[in-house]
């Protein structure tokens, strides 16, 4: 059946099958290259995905789902020529609303599945957290404890001090 | 490997995957033969590594994020903890800071050079803080001195055909003669033609001044450095140039027929074959070029053209295409294109390169830039303008810069918040250097006492949509105290600097004295030493380089007091 032969099947590394539309799941490159690579059986085999959990896989294809009709990015987009604004749209900062853990889970599986766009959209929600902030409420954010002795502190205060007199 | 974590490796599956199930058994009967201490060290070790969600991404992906940080907020990340510094200072990421921050050096230093890899790293990370600290002082207007040259000799109706290029200041002074007064050395030449030709387009680059003549129609090479390194030279022309650039002894010129010329001073001119650009201009003519000439490498070079469409089909939407065509040898390689939309019949302004191999292309209020494959599209709407937001002055305007990046070989808009009285005029002057945008700011008429007095400048940084209202510092002339910018203002200005000692915004809110005067373009020139400002009896410029600037202090102060004329002397 038409319908049915552009399901696939994925399978998280905690063994949970997930049904997915094939042009959905293609927003993965490395899933796009495996399905060019082994044609019609692709069809038929379920695919394991071996780094990445269940929950963090469906929250990816719900991503995948909602960007399925974007444009494809210009091939010679390579990671540092990117847009060095920190604007995010709306869908996918609410999408991104969600516990660090998580954030970073996806920022790895959107890597390992080579979804640049989502990779960018992950990068720039950390950056954002950390944007504008003192090293203090860096660790307020992140939950990181100060373990510089006070000397220490000092000596990078004073090896990043360019706002002293001329 | 221990016995321990052996068995635990040992347990996978058919296909070689770890098999979490077994391995969660197995940890489970681990931990009840585990003693009361062996549990509180465990809890330790875990608690301080799993503290750090951040560091767990392995360190290209580190990048990935820090790449939308300002540099300055990448170095303050080292204060965060030891790890945090170990990581963040690390040579792997420093290169990349470079990469991303420092593109001409590391394209210079460590991506040509792959032999000397290891050596140039080595020399690149005892380089790199200085660099960075330099970078940062100068983004927040730490100069080390301001003087005015006044301008000598009379003044003409040519008053702002100068240029400024690595510390010289070039200008005209009359129809046959351009004078080049060196910051530095405070010495001022004047140079022209042997016959008295009138000069007509010129250009002045890092090392040598171009002026291109008629009757015969040529063009002559005039060597700045003394000891001289290359001869003088001059070379006929097939016809007129209307644009010449210039990097060591290449020079490019495109012609009034928009034809491409490339010259070595001293050697031969060769034609450019740009019909392969032509095609990508079906149904436009080309209405301006600019050659640009790759900084490293000599056999590589940019023809860039605007084109307007023959026939205009909509009254309030006008095309133009920019197209990059890159050469490599005489031969065309990669071509990019951008189209813009623009809302007026306004000619673009092909600038550069300006830093870092960046070319500036246009510069508008609120823009848009969607990409496909082939080429680009700016969007430019128009909102936010003055009348329009009277009553809901949340929304500053957005100034864009749509810029064209050679080493990238792409196309660019970068956006920067200025405060929402903004018009034409404000386009006209504003100058774009390596994320900020430079406006000249006027005092209010009635207080202006004298001309230098109004002068001053402002940068305004990169947008930043995290930024709130918060209190930015801007740094007065030396010795002032620091002015804050109150609460309230919108825009991210980075520093301001005043042409006068006396000249101070006090508590003042800067939007109202942030009143751009005569809109006159090119009035704001800089590189990494020297930001020169023009006024009408000569140039407020500010020194950043701590060793020339304390070697050339004394002498730029005394320039400022003196009324003799400068030294100087033709040839």
């Amino acid at each position: 059946m038409a319908t049915e032969s552009n399901k696939i099947t994925l399978v998280s590394n905690d063994g949970a099958e997930v049904v997915v539309d094939r042009n959905v799941a293609e927003r993965s490159m490395l899933i796009k290259n495996m399905m060019e690579d082994l044609g019609e059986a692709a069809m038929t085999q379920s695919v394991p995905i071996p780094n990445v959990n269940e929950s963090v896989l469906k929250k990816v294809i719900e991503w995948c789902e909602h960007h399925k009709n974007d444009p494809p990015a210009a091939a010679d987009d390579d990671s540092d020529s990117r847009k060095k604004t920190t604007d995010i749209e709306e869908w996918d900062q609410k999408f991104m609303q969600v516990d660090q853990e998580m954030l970073f889970e996806i920022i790895l599986a959107s890597n390992y599945l080579d979804i640049k766009p989502l990779l960018d959209v992950g990068c720039k929600t950390v950056a954002n957290m950390i944007k504008g902030k003192s090293p203090e409420e860096i660790r307020k954010t992140f939950n990181i404890t100060n373990d510089f002795t006070p000397e220490e502190e000092e000596q990078i205060r004073r090896e990043n001090e360019w706002a002293e007199d001329r | 490997m221990g016995r321990l974590a052996q068995t635990l490796d040992s347990l996978r599956l058919q296909d070689g995957q770890p098999d979490v199930e077994a391995r969660s058994r197995e940890l489970d009967s681990l931990l009840r033969h585990l003693t009361s201490s062996e549990i509180r060290r465990l809890k330790i070790e875990l608690n301080t590594s799993s503290n750090d969600i951040c560091l767990e991404l392995p360190l290209e992906l580190l990048l990935c994020i820090t790449q939308h940080l300002d540099l300055e907020e990448v170095v303050s990340l080292r204060s965060v903890s030891r790890k945090w510094n170990e990581t963040f200072s690390s040579a792997e990421f420093c290169l990349g800071i470079i990469k991303r921050h420092f593109r001409p050096i590391w394209e210079e230093h460590y991506n040509l050079n792959t032999d000397r890899k290891l050596l140039e790293k080595e020399s690149l990370m005892k380089w790199l803080p200085g660099a960075i600290r330099n970078r940062i002082r100068r983004q927040h207007g730490r100069y080390q001195s301001m003087s005015i040259l006044p301008r000598d000799g009379r003044m003409t109706s040519d008053w702002s055909d100068w240029q400024y290029k690595n510390g010289r200041i070039a200008y005209r002074v009359s129809r046959s003669a351009i004078s080049v007064r060196d910051i530095r050395t405070n010495l001022t030449a004047t140079y022209m033609d042997g016959n008295r030709l009138n000069l007509e387009s010129w250009h002045l680059s890092d090392e040598v001044l171009l002026a291109a003549k008629k009757g015969p129609i040529s063009l002559s090479a005039w060597p700045l450095a003394y000891p001289q390194t290359m001869s003088h030279g001059s070379i006929r022309l097939p016809a007129p140039a209307v644009r010449i650039s210039a990097h060591k002894n290449q020079v490019g010129i495109v012609t009034t027929a928009h034809q491409v010329l490339i010259w070595s001073i001293g050697g031969a001119l060769i034609s450019v074959d740009t019909s392969a650009v032509h095609e990508y201009l079906p149904g436009f003519t080309i209405r301006q070029g600019l050659v640009v000439l790759h900084p490293l490498e000599q056999s590589c070079f940019y023809v860039i053209y605007e084109a307007w469409p023959k026939h205009f089909t909509s009254t309030n939407v006008h095309t133009r295409r920019v197209v990059a065509q890159e050469f490599m040898g005489g031969k065309p390689t990669k071509i990019k294109l951008l189209d813009l939309h623009l809302s007026r019949a306004e000619s673009l302004d092909l600038t550069g390169p300006l830093h870092d191999g960046v070319v500036g292309i246009h510069k508008s209020f609120q823009a848009q830039l969607s990409t496909t494959s082939e080429s680009d599209t700016g969007e430019y709407q128009r909102n936010g303008r003055s009348g329009q937001t009277e009553t809901n002055d949340i929304h500053p305007t957005v100034f864009t810069m749509a810029t064209f990046d050679i080493y990238q070989g792409r196309f660019a808009l970068e956006d920067y918040c200025v405060s929402h009285h903004h018009s034409e005029e404000f386009l006209r002057s504003a100058f774009y250097w390596r994320n900020q945008v430079f406006v000249p700011v006027y005092g209010k008429p009635s207080e202006a006492k004298n001309p230098v007095e109004q002068n001053s400048l402002i940068a305004i940084n990169q947008r930043k949509p995290y930024t709130g209202r918060q209190s930015i510092p801007c740094y007065g002339f030396q010795g002032s105290p620091l002015h804050l910018i109150p609460a309230g203002s919108h825009s991210d200005i980075a520093y301001y600097w005043t042409g006068n000692v006396d000249y101070a915004v006090g508590d003042e809110e800067i939007d109202h004295i942030y009143d751009v005067g005569s809109g006159i373009p090119n009035i704001i020139q800089r590189d990494d030493d020297f930001v020169v400002l023009m006024n009408w009896g000569g140039w407020t410029v500010w020194c950043f380089d701590k060793g020339r600037g304390a070697a050339a202090r004394s002498d730029l102060v005394e320039i400022a007091t003196t009324t003799s004329p400068s030294t100087s002397y033709r040839r």
